[in-house]
């Protein structure tokens, strides 16, 4: 149990994926500008995230360990991740149309969202069990909720701020993202991976 | 040779596979996850001022706000003013647009207004207005319920001896606005010398001296950067306007008067939504009984027709025996 919860801090804050892994930052810098559209972006990541680490171990253990096929996991896992998306994307636009217009293109291009297939991908080059896997894409989709959902809000209040005009829009985002990406670092070492 | 065939076999079967079951749960899916309607509609118009002018070139404000859902460009609503637009613009998360519309239509609350002395009674006015804001009856003056009126100026066209004209809304006492914090400043008992403001140090003395526990600091900033929602939720509508904030500000900021200045504009907004969904109610009704008439009228003259077709038969049948 405390080696899951272990995996989980370590996956969502130490090896934080947005800010010191730097996957997803598509999204992170993309939809960030609203805190609801973060929400709403954080709880579709995370349904696919951790629904895409189970079926990518399934996958993994149930088809291509089997036909010998590790060449290829890309393309397999890719497949899977965008039928989840797809399965997605259809139940945000029944539960919220409104978060569903808004989010527009974000939504199945979290497809292309470098942290799923990167979760999918280091659950089996690091041999993790189902549970560890579910865990770990858990950890993950936490960690790059509480970073996006973090820099919505400081964007926000950014937004009304009195910036000096060469700092404007997606300079200041950048500075701020940085900042935290800093603050961040601090986890570092308090969990070796 | 073999191998590699093999390998592409397996890749080629292999991904076939992984594709048709996600294709049969995707299609399952989306017969579970159906959307009958579009909801989007309901929230844009929500925003519209519900005139029901018809000047966005749609026939009322419903259907402007499908074809807003739809894609149309959302900046063309004149009633609604740029305020309306960049409300759509916030709630489909788009980029806000300038009022598209002609060069003589002036952004102001007007009624219409009729001159009683010459109203002949003719009724056209009333059949024309889409929220049954005007009352009289035939070859009886009419007059316009000012309250209910959206000033979509539909009604001036049909008037047969023009007497009705469009006026600025009479305005309630409590509902003037100044246009700048400062003009309140300068009335407020014992700040009568304005003293030059400086920009926000971020020092939070504000903060700490303000009685009812709010961030005078936030919410000058939403009002000053136009974000009146997020004042309100900041919690402008708890300030007592005690002025605290404004004698212990160092940069010398009229918080006091900006805050006062918001709830004014706080007040006016929630105003014009009273009046739109008053307005939507008014239209919806008037076309249920439209409807209702409709039906009724088609249910008489064919009830008329059946009866005058038996005449007829009859005639030609007495006709008939006669000869």
């Amino acid at each position: 149990m405390t080696d899951l919860l272990l995996l989980i801090a370590s996956a969502a804050l130490v090896n934080n994926f947005v800010l010191v892994q730097f996957l997803g930052l598509c999204p992170f810098l993309g939809v960030s500008s609203r805190i609801d559209s973060a929400l709403g972006i954080s709880f579709a990541t995370t349904f696919v995230l951790t629904l895409s680490s189970v079926v990518a171990y399934l996958l993994q253990s149930l088809l291509l360990v089997p036909l010998d096929a590790m060449w290829l996991r890309t393309l397999a896992f890719i497949v899977a991740i965008a039928v989840a998306v797809q399965f997605t994307e259809l139940a945000v636009k029944k539960a919220s149309p409104l978060l569903h217009s808004v989010l527009g293109i974000y939504l199945p291009l979290i497809t292309t969202n470098c942290a799923v297939l990167g979760v999918a991908l280091l659950n089996t080059n690091r041999a993790h069990t189902l549970v560890e896997s579910v865990f770990y894409g858990i950890g993950a989709a936490s960690g790059f909720s509480l970073v996006l959902i973090l820099f919505a809000g400081v964007r926000e209040r950014l937004q009304l701020a009195d910036i000096p005009e060469p700092f404007q829009g997606p300079s200041i985002a950048l500075i701020t993202a940085g900042f935290m990406a800093l603050a961040f670092m601090g986890f570092s070492g308090m969990i070796r991976p | 040779m073999t191998e590699s065939i093999m390998s592409i076999g397996v890749g080629v079967l292999g991904l076939s596979a992984i594709g048709l079951i996600g294709g049969t749960v995707l299609r399952y899916a989306s017969n579970v996850f159906r959307v009958n309607g579009n909801p989007v509609v309901d929230s844009i118009d929500e925003l519209l001022p519900q005139t029901q002018c018809g000047q966005c070139g749609y026939p009322g404000c419903r259907p402007y706000a499908e074809a807003v859902a739809n894609g149309e460009a959302i900046n063309r609503c004149p009633p609604g003013g740029q305020a309306t637009i960049d409300r759509i613009a916030n709630l489909l998360g788009v980029d806000s647009l300038g009022l598209d519309a002609d060069e003589n239509t002036i952004e102001q609350d007007l009624v219409a207004l009729i001159i009683e002395e010459e109203c002949i009674g003719c009724t056209k006015c009333i059949q024309a207005c889409p929220v049954d804001a005007i009352v009289g009856s035939n070859k009886l003056m009419h007059t316009v319920i000012t309250n209910d009126c959206t000033g979509c100026d539909l009604c001036v066209e049909p008037c047969p001896v023009d007497c009705i004209e469009m006026v600025p809304r009479p305005k309630a006492p409590n509902s003037w606005a100044p246009e700048h914090p400062d003009l309140i400043s300068s009335d407020r008992f014992g700040r009568v010398e304005l003293q030059p403001e400086s920009p926000c140090i971020r020092c939070g003395a504000c903060a700490t001296v303000c009685p009812v526990h709010l961030q005078p600091q936030l919410m000058l900033f939403s009002l000053k950067g136009g974000a009146l929602s997020h004042a309100v939720h900041e919690g402008l509508p708890d300030c007592v306007e005690c002025a605290a904030c404004n004698e212990v500000c160092p940069s010398h900021i009229p918080l006091a008067e900006w805050f006062r200045l918001g709830r004014f504009q706080a007040e006016k907004v929630s105003a014009e939504r009273q009046l739109s969904s008053e307005a939507r109610e008014r239209f919806k009704t008037r076309n249920a009984r439209l409807q209702r008439i409709a039906a009724e009228q088609d249910l008489k003259r064919s009830v008329r027709r059946a009866k005058s077709g038996e005449a007829l038969e009859r005639a030609r049948k007495a006709r008939e025996a006669a000869s």
